[in-house]
């Protein structure tokens, strides 16, 4: 009996010891590498089933095809949404594991940071016979990192490849248009007054004729028009009167004004928007990123160009863009700005060379003890037409808050709109939920939305579409309805979400790995994600993009917001610890009105500026 | 054949620990061990200086009030139980108590956070029809804990269960002797019963003290975003979370293994006050 005790607990001795040992790896093994010489790539994904359809669906075309002939076979394994990030950072540096991987963008600094992901510079070099030029360059940029210094320059080392890019724009619930007596046509500017004359119809081949009620007006060229008393800066709404007209064209983008008043309808602000359409809120939009890049500005700024990082969300100098076709060359970095481009922050502030701005804490900036003030050459440039005067980024940003604020709220002495849900009115109930219920008339969301949209719609009776995000625009006369002379326009700007696929640093199949990223970030690849309905990475591609009858008929929307979109501030620095200190309490508190903006300001200026010493 | 087990301790609890305890002196923002750089107390001091540890110390402990709350009240329910009641309504009432420890935390958690959610939620749809205004249960600083302790409760059954077989087993003569020499049954649970079930209720109270010191899931889903209002979701072990895997290029592991050790200090002498003051109240009585 003793005997078989001892004979069980050796062998349980031998199991464990043979366990930890597979806790290692075998140093000498050649990983990757089967016995036929055939190189075999661990593919690790995430998504939801139709996402991992096509993922499956590109690696076995690849598999058949380029990977025959180059002797590379790739295994693809999907990991639970709710463990993947787990998965990869705890499997990271082990010896045997996956090669290639999935990131977002909010992980792609972290992980490179922390040093278990490859430099695949070299080996996308290497790669010529699979041709990716024809990616959208803001969507590869965003993969480029030096990590010492935190710039994605376009000489910087490459990490990637986009898979997949979800560009946002809005969704707005047309059915509840049409109940409001707002016409939709879908007429690109520059065709307005052909459409106009009536001899063209619109992109759903709608002519002028088939509205009579259109007859005596030109329509002019805004995203929404009322032929009487426009609301204008914020102020003044009043109900469209019954027979006034309005017109809501989905191709041009809505100024904020013509946003705001288009949502006040479906708001608190109209006594029956309950009653007559059901509503409770006008629109939404998770992010300030289309308000503060449309003017130019932005959350984080580079002082000294050295990683001085400083928060520059409330800073209340105007922005300056640039109108002429010469362009404009800045003092401080030298850059020459093209038409249609925003000064940088050093080359809008009177910076001498050498010297660095110190910021306050009110959000302002000194030099030498002095408040920094507006370039004299800037100056010079915008009374000679060069440059244009945009608002400050601070104003752009509370202007966004000013959407979800309660109306009896107090940002920056403005009163809130209501015409947002707040935050945590999506706890339970996601943004989506709470578009597809009715109870809101636009959202701000990705394209990834757009076959649930297209589902939930039809189950509640409602029809739908996407009209491009929201631009700064001022017109020359804004109380003339009917004047669409534009004075100055801001960028068109937006956030842009992206998942890339990158390398582990140990893998030990890191050219095979180029080249199968290489194919499935080039045509070949991406148009087996167009024939699936989801978003290719290459231009070519956005016109086969294949719906299965799901589209909206304004879908380009989406491919014309990738020329222009881009990554959110999630992706500025390796982690998020500075977005927290100002976006915690400005979501949680200020949007839900249980702290004064006021209040708020006071303490996110100077905590964030000490956070971001850390970086 | 002692060793295995030793050997087992040494290998999964014992050499990470030391490990922890290494890591917490050093510099560490990636699983490559050979990165780290010493920085003696600096985690330790950086880490208290932080206004969010403060928060977070604040609301772990808030969080621990459930501890105390729930051992009376399971005590008081799981005593109930074990009186002669009605044997269909006896079962009924077990089975509605144990109920939601067999769903799982997660699960109820998500059926509170339907009932307790701020517009449409259950109890604010009953609030606003009855002409009242809605509570923000899962949305204010006010509200978010009294709202977790609340879902906390409902995760009685496994203790009353062992309170009832506690309570089934305490000597029935000596109860018996106590009411003929006069006492009272509230005399005779407080002088009598509970002494007897006294090792029970101080292991019931040491593991559910631990559990508290080690609580993320609840507040996380109640609080959709991680943080909660003003980070009233945010314990101690979600901070350590965020620390190693969130904030990992300004924190990184050397501050959260820090962290690690500062909550099991808590822990420790939490356990250690909490049984001492049993064992004091106990032996008052004798």
């Amino acid at each position: 009996m003793l005997k078989w005790r001892r004979i069980t607990g050796l062998i349980l001795c031998l199991l464990l010891v043979i366990s930890l040992a597979a806790c290692g790896g075998d140093e000498t093994e050649e990983n990757g590498t089967s016995s036929g010489g055939t190189q075999k790539i661990v593919f690790c994904t995430y998504g939801d089933d139709s996402e991992l359809a096509v993922y499956k669906a590109m690696v076995d075309q690849f598999n058949e095809t380029y990977g025959k002939e180059h002797n590379i076979y790739v295994e693809h394994t999907p990991i639970a949404i709710t463990g993947y990030t787990s998965y990869i950072t705890s499997m990271s540096t082990a010896q045997e594991s996956y090669d290639v991987f999935l990131v977002i963008e909010d992980n792609f600094k972290r992980w490179v940071n922390m040093g278990f992901v490859a430099d695949m510079t070299s080996y996308f070099d290497g790669v010529t016979d699979i041709d990716t030029s024809d990616i959208f360059e803001n969507t590869v940029d965003r993969l480029r990192l030096n990590v010492a210094n935190n710039t994605s320059n376009k000489t910087d080392p490459l990490y990637g490849l986009p898979l997949d890019t979800k560009p946002s724009a809005i969704y707005y619930n047309e059915t509840l248009f049409e109940k409001a007596g707002i016409r939709v046509i879908s007429v690109d500017e520059q065709d307005m007054d052909a459409w106009n004359a009536g001899e063209i119809p619109d992109r759903r081949g709608q002519y002028k004729t088939d509205f009579p009620e259109l007859a005596d007006i030109t329509v002019p060229k805004k995203g929404y028009y009322r032929s009487r008393t426009p609301y204008v800066n914020g102020y003044n709404w009043t109900l469209p009167a019954e027979d006034e007209i309005t017109v809501f064209n989905n191709r041009i983008p809505m100024n904020w004004d013509e946003m705001e008043d288009l949502a006040m309808i479906f708001s608190v602000h109209n006594p029956n928007a309950g009653k007559n359409f059901g509503t409770e809120y006008g629109m939404f939009t998770e992010w300030w990123f289309n308000y503060g890049w449309s003017v130019g500005g932005n959350c984080l700024q580079d002082l000294s160009g050295d990683g001085d990082w400083n928060f520059s969300l409330l800073d209340s100098t105007p922005n300056y863009i640039v109108v002429s076709e010469s362009g404009y060359t800045g003092e401080w970095t030298g850059k020459t700005y093209k038409k249609g481009e925003t000064l940088e922050f050093n080359d809008k502030f009177d910076v001498p060379k050498g010297k660095v701005m110190e910021p306050d804490e009110e959000g302002g900036y000194t030099v030498d003890g002095q408040p920094a003030g507006i370039r004299a050459s800037v100056e010079t440039a915008v009374q000679s037409g060069t440059l244009q005067t945009l608002p400050s980024v601070r104003d752009a940003f509370t202007r966004y808050l000013r959407l979800g604020a309660s109306t009896d709220s107090i940002i920056e002495n403005m009163g809130g709109l209501s015409l947002a849900p707040n935050p945590i009115t999506f706890n339970n109930r996601t943004r989506q939920n709470y578009w597809f219920s009715g109870k809101m008339a636009m959202l701000v969301d990705y394209s990834t939305y757009i076959e649930t949209f297209s589902r939930e719609a039809e189950s509640n009776g409602f029809e739908w579409d996407v009209a491009p995000l929201m631009v700064y625009k001022e017109y020359t006369n804004p109380l003339d309805p009917a004047c669409d002379t534009v004075k100055v326009v801001g960028k068109q700007a937006g956030e842009c979400n992206s998942k890339a696929m990158i390398v582990r640093e140990r893998s030990s199949v890191k050219e095979a790995a180029a080249r199968f990223i290489c194919w499935m970030a080039s045509r070949e690849g991406q148009s087996i994600r167009a024939q699936n309905g989801h978003f290719p990475n290459q231009r070519d591609l956005l016109e086969k993009i294949q719906y299965n009858g799901y589209a909206p008929q304004n879908v380009t929307v989406f491919s014309e917001a990738l020329e222009y979109q881009g990554a959110g501030d999630w992706w500025y620095l390796p982690d998020d610890a500075w977005i927290q200190v100002w976006a915690n309490p400005l979501n949680s508190e200020v949007r839900n009105g249980t702290l004064a903006y006021d209040l708020w300001k006071k303490s996110a200026i100077p905590d964030t500026n000490k956070k971001l010493l850390d970086y | 054949m002692a060793v295995i087990p030793f050997i087992g301790f040494l290998a999964f609890t014992g050499f990470p620990m030391v490990l922890s305890l290494f890591i917490s002196f050093h510099d560490l923002h990636s699983y490559d061990l050979s990165q780290m750089t010493f920085v003696g107390l600096d985690n330790y001091k950086n880490m208290f200086t932080m206004p969010l540890f403060q928060t977070a110390l604040v609301n772990t402990l808030y969080f621990c009030l459930s501890v105390p709350i729930n051992l009376v009240s399971q005590l008081f329910l799981a005593n109930l139980l074990t009186k002669p009641l009605n044997p269909h309504f006896a079962k009924a009432a077990r089975l509605i108590l144990y109920i939601p420890t067999v769903i799982g935390g997660v699960a109820i958690s998500l059926i509170w956070n339907w009932i307790l959610e701020a517009n449409y939620g259950v109890i604010n749809t009953i609030l606003m029809a009855i002409g009242m205004e809605k509570v923000g249960f899962t949305t204010t600083r006010e509200w978010f804990m009294p709202s977790v302790l609340l879902i906390k409760w409902w995760s009685v059954g496994l203790n009353i269960l062992v309170f009832q077989a506690a309570l089934s087993n305490v000597n029935a003569s000596l109860k018996e002797a106590a009411r003929i020499d006069g006492a009272l049954d509230r005399q005779v649970f407080f002088r009598v019963t509970l002494p007897q079930i006294a090792p029970i209720l101080i292991y019931t109270c040491t593991m559910n003290i631990i559990e508290a010191f080690g609580e993320i899931s609840t507040m996380q889903i109640i609080s959709g975003n991680g943080l909660g209002p003003s980070n009233s979701a945010v314990t101690l072990s979600y901070m350590m979370y965020r620390m190693a895997y969130v904030n990992i290029f300004t924190e990184g592991f050397g501050m959260a293994s820090a962290l690690g050790w500062v909550i099991g200090i808590i822990t420790i002498i939490f356990v250690r006050a909490s049984t001492w003051a049993s064992k004091k109240w106990l032996s008052a009585d004798d």
